[in-house]
């Protein structure tokens, strides 16, 4: 982990905009700051386009930006680095699973690719698991788990190769009562352990339950932000 | 190559030999079709004249070599569909996002659709044979057999992954498998010997990789005649070389291209 005080995610007027017609640009960021220390629960909250996906995917490495400056654990996720890649997990809000495998062999392949050692993996995996109220659907396929359960295991595998830091967009979109309780207390755990998140999210109440510090974006801008 | 990196080719083998055997529709038909050609092929030109060598198992064993190349690259002509469902699932991406990368997605993946098209044409081979009467083979060719239709199956592989990423839809898939299989397959050895095709057909014949492997394994596996490797072997391990070191360099560059 980072020593407490440096920030575990750095921005300095972040841009980025996306083409939209052949002269015409939608500006999704615009000179954005922001800092996210260790040990940090980050709500990114903001109506539809305010921007909060984009910074996410930003930070993951998965878009490239126009202009400004962006450091997680202090290397540019542009670069998209091995090591940068086991420290940090980027999940999306839309599902990413395959629908024929079961779930136990979802989480074992991306526990091989996270590179979470052969010996211990089977334990890491049902730990994985039980944090999500997974244990009793490891054996069933994708496609036959609930909206919520594929969300569960979605939200599992990201875990899986103990990442420092968690970008997540959207992590209750479906989860029923008791798997929005799974996920806020691995969450607090994540935190507990040295690690940070930055977690997009509509739900207000929530963020205000469980978060450190809540940022507001609008219009691809930085508005307001409250530490609690 | 690390122990990780080991770990995570062998994940993907796993995953992609799984995701075969749980499609028993199309891994029936995948069978059932070279078997239907030689029935059909070996009947149909019973008569062909294609020489006294053949006078044990007639056409059906001559044309054998051939149905087992068409099993190959039919088969490998496919491997890319896989992607094109793990990117419209948003798996790829996820799984490329991990500290394993493409590469040892896309090897893993390759490894895994050459041992399942090998076993394929194998199992082809020996009903094929056993339905031409169990003619004589010579199985000390059969290793360098082996790997002739291995190293074309992984070239195949290679450029069906590339064109996947390339075409990133399954229309696109649709369209590379239906322009390219038949006049590769018509093009090479598969149904005649060189020496009774038009000239035209017997060069571009001369010039096809699937030759090379068929004439392989009927002059060695049939008829123990000794074939040079240097006729074969550097220009099926090129071509394969340089189709995966293409299809690893799109495997890197895609999430560059859909940011």
């Amino acid at each position: 982990m980072p020593p407490p005080d440096d920030p575990a995610i750095s921005v300095r007027a972040l841009t980025k905009s996306y083409a939209r017609g052949a002269s015409r640009e939608a500006t999704a960021l615009k000179d954005l700051d922001l800092d996210v220390s260790p040990r940090r629960l980050v709500a990114l909250v903001g109506a539809n386009g305010a921007g909060k996906t984009t910074l996410l995917r930003l930070l993951a490495g998965d878009l490239t930006r126009d202009a400004g400056e962006a450091r997680v654990l202090g290397e540019d996720p542009a670069d998209r680095s091995s090591r940068l890649r086991a420290r940090v997990a980027y999940v999306s809000q839309a599902l990413a699973l395959d629908p024929e495998m079961t779930a136990r062999e979802t989480l074992r392949l991306f526990s091989a690719l996270a590179g979470t050692p052969r010996p211990g993996r089977n334990d890491r995996l049902l730990e994985g698991a039980r944090a999500f109220g997974l244990e009793e659907h490891l054996e069933k396929r994708v496609a036959r788990l609930s909206g919520g359960l594929k969300r569960r295991l979605h939200l599992a595998i990201a875990f899986l190769g103990d990442p420092w830091v968690l970008l997540l967009d959207e992590p209750t979109a479906g989860l029923d009562a008791d798997g929005q309780k799974h996920l806020w207390k691995v969450l607090e755990g994540h935190r507990s352990s040295g690690g940070c998140a930055l977690v997009a999210t509509h739900d207000l109440d929530e963020a205000e339950r469980h978060a450190d510090e809540i940022v507001h974006l609008e219009r691809g801008r930085l508005v307001k932000s409250r530490r609690r | 190559m690390t122990a990780f990196h080991a770990d995570a080719v062998r994940a993907v083998f796993v995953r992609t030999w799984r995701a075969s055997l749980r499609r028993p529709v199309p891994l029936t038909f995948s069978l059932a079709q070279p078997l239907l050609w030689l029935l059909l092929f070996g009947y149909l030109f019973q008569r062909f004249p294609v020489g006294p060598r053949w006078a044990e198992g007639g056409y059906a064993f001559f044309v054998l070599a051939g149905i087992c190349a068409m099993t190959v690259l039919f088969g490998a002509s496919q491997s890319g569909i896989s992607l094109i469902r793990d990117m419209q699932t948003g798996v790829l991406r996820r799984i490329l996002a991990t500290p394993a990368g493409g590469l040892d997605i896309l090897l893993g993946k390759l490894l895994a659709d050459v041992t399942r098209l090998m076993a394929q044409a194998t199992l082809v081979f020996l009903l094929g044979w056993t339905l031409a009467g169990n003619p004589r083979l010579y199985w000390a060719a059969a290793p360098a057999t082996l790997l002739a239709y291995a190293l074309f199956a992984l070239a195949f592989s290679a450029l069906s992954c590339l064109v996947a990423l390339q075409a990133r839809s399954p229309e696109g898939m649709a369209a590379f498998v239906h322009l390219v299989n038949m006049p590769v397959l018509f093009t090479s050895s598969a149904f005649a010997p060189r020496g009774l095709m038009p000239h035209w057909l017997a060069v571009a014949a001369a010039w096809n990789p699937l030759t090379l492997a068929i004439d392989l394994c009927r002059r060695g596996l049939f008829q123990d005649r000794t074939v040079d490797a240097a006729l074969w072997l550097p220009e099926l391990l090129a071509l394969a070389l340089a189709l995966v070191a293409l299809a690893a360099v799109r495997v890197l560059r895609f999430e560059e291209a859909e940011a």
